[in-house]
């Protein structure tokens, strides 16, 4: 079957889009104390902020921080949790034994969690985000990689490769990854998926990035408390873009998944 | 392998993840921020202020000689002293702990009996309309950030509607009724998570066991649904939703952080939350390790029911 994009896909690129033109929108993000927290109008179409910053611009703009944190990070676990799944899967015995045990106590604790103490003793920015993402993503990934190569492992073309005499870096590299990238690559999508949550959690907590970032989950935790008062524009509309771009990122990876089988 | 035996070999890996968590939380909290005082006090203090408070909290100390002291605190049931509130750090994190069980509680009450029902119609009527909705409805249910939802929900059901609190707090000397009334709108977001995640697993699940040569007799053979949902069906899908639930706990867990913090409930969550704040090293270990040992706890309670549930695998 012809692989055809879906609107999951759509979503994404439509952010896409809005992170490479950030800094276009730069304009209608200054400051206008005169003009604090008017609502949604057709001068401001998503009204304006408790700076008087116009929420539709800072909203797209938002969109850039996040691209910049989640690829990262999901590609951080991705090469972390892939060599570990790999070689526990592949090695089997105590190295499986020791990377399992491993996982099992990382994943013990919540990746929120995890991550917010991580970022505590590191002490929040961009960078300590991405690592911390990537480290607190990569025990999963491991297990997803160990299943796929423990069940390629015992298959007969890497037995008559072992036959051959070729060597371990070969056969994973050559005979085993091409067979089992297509599941690692859905995977990363998924994780893709849950470093947006993950990034946007964590700039809520306060753990990410620091004003005046038009971050989504930082502009929220900065006007949430406005809703009671009425000013429900300002922490809505970023709402809105977060759920929007996770919901578009596990839509085309549910789309991916359900076309790759053959 | 028996039973008894069985158990005996799921506790001692319970046990091994328990040790190594409590390094990974002692490593995080001695070893990452380099200097715990600078960590504290900030980049500003003078160099002699933080000397002395390293050497009050014993961080000058080897790694190897303060993990040593710690845990066997934590073996007596000593989870050290809180550097914000110098009082005993176990007193707290037990508190929190229980107000955020009820909060868990809540959210298992709220999404179990649905996502149940939402998962066994999804596949009786497999690919159709409303199989469909539920799955692209139960996905986007659960990929969505708990602020995100529980922004909405506020928004919706607390400023637009005015139908529920939007605090946690219920006002002094309020009865039960209140109370719960109160604690609707902070479960929501992760009752609604939980119920996509449970409604799509168990989908998988039923439709699996629907293929199956025994239930597909049962159906040929003319046995009423309700019979064969209730003596086939749900005897095969209680186990999976038991393992479900218990590897689902930690990100449940995760989520009450988010909310507890957006609701000012003081539960666990909120208690992580100040302590990695304040730089309140001991109160962020203790309160982080037993989340970390209620999950543990709760995936051997899990294996061994489900073991328990399906002679089978005996």
């Amino acid at each position: 079957m012809r692989w055809r994009p879906g609107p999951g896909l759509g979503l994404v690129l439509f952010w896409l889009a809005a992170a490479l033109l950030a800094p276009a929108f730069l304009p209608w993000t200054r400051l206008d104390l005169h003009r604090v927290l008017a609502p949604p109008s057709l001068a401001h179409w998503c009204g304006t902020d408790q700076l008087g910053r116009d929420v539709l611009a800072r909203t797209l703009a938002g969109a850039r921080p996040i691209f910049e944190t989640a690829p990262a990070a999901t590609l951080i676990a991705l090469l972390l949790g892939g060599s570990a799944g790999t070689i526990a899967g592949y090695r089997g015995g105590m190295a499986d034994a020791a990377i399992g045990r491993l996982i099992d106590a990382l994943l013990a604790l919540p990746l929120i969690v995890l991550a917010l103490f991580a970022l505590t003793a590191l002490g929040p920015s961009q960078p300590a985000l991405v690592a911390v993402i990537g480290l607190a993503f990569a025990p999963l990934i491991a297990r997803t990689v160990r299943a796929a190569v423990l069940a390629e492992r015992r298959l007969d073309y890497v037995t008559l490769a072992q036959l051959r005499g070729e060597g371990s870096l070969y056969i994973l590299a050559r005979e085993i990854l091409p067979n089992i990238a297509p599941a690692i690559l859905v995977e990363a999508t998924v994780r893709l998926g849950y470093a947006v949550f993950t990034a946007a959690s964590l700039g809520f907590l306060g753990f990410g990035l620091s004003p005046p970032s038009p971050d989504w989950g930082l502009t929220i935790s900065e006007t949430y408390g406005l809703m009671a008062g009425g000013a429900w524009w300002p922490a809505t509309f970023p709402a809105l873009a977060t759920a929007s771009l996770v919901i578009g990122v596990h839509l085309a990876a549910e789309r991916w998944r359900a076309q790759g089988r053959p | 392998m028996s039973g008894l035996r069985f158990a005996a070999w799921r506790v001692v890996l319970g046990l091994i993840t328990l040790w190594l968590l409590s390094v990974i939380v002692f490593a995080a909290a001695r070893v990452l921020p380099g200097d715990v005082g600078r960590a504290i006090l900030g980049p500003l203090a003078d160099a002699r202020a933080v000397a002395a408070l390293d050497h009050a909290l014993g961080a000058d100390r080897g790694a190897l000689a303060s993990y040593i002291e710690w845990s066997r605190g934590l073996l007596q049931g000593d989870f050290g002293v809180s550097y914000a509130y110098r009082t005993p750090v176990a007193p707290l994190v037990a508190v929190a702990l229980g107000r955020s069980l009820r909060l868990a509680c809540l959210i298992l009450a709220v999404a179990v009996p649905p996502a149940l029902a939402a998962g066994l119609t999804a596949a009786h009527f497999a690919g159709g309309r409303i199989d469909r909705l539920l799955t692209l409805g139960g996905l986007a249910l659960t990929v969505v950030p708990e602020f995100v939802t529980a922004i909405l929900a506020m928004l919706v059901f607390g400023i637009a509607l005015r139908w529920l609190p939007i605090s946690a707090e219920p006002p002094p000397g309020a009865g039960a009724g209140t109370w719960l009334r109160h604690l609707i709108l902070p479960a929501l977001p992760g009752a609604v998570a939980l119920f996509g995640y449970l409604a799509r697993t168990l989908r998988e699940a039923s439709l699996a066991a629907l293929q199956s040569d025994y239930l597909r007799a049962a159906i040929l053979k003319g046995l009423a649904w309700p019979a064969i949902l209730v003596r086939h069906l749900l005897p095969n899908v209680l186990p999976l939703l038991l393992t479900v639930l218990a590897a689902q706990l930690s990100y449940l867990l995760g989520g009450l952080v988010v909310v507890e913090t957006l609701f000012r409930y003081p539960g666990i969550g909120l208690l992580i939350l100040s302590a990695g704040r304040a730089h309140d090293f001991p109160l962020l270990q203790a309160s982080v390790l037993v989340l970390g040992a209620f999950v543990v706890a709760a995936s051997l309670a899990a294996d061994l029911a489900v073991r328990w549930l399906t002679p089978r695998a005996a």
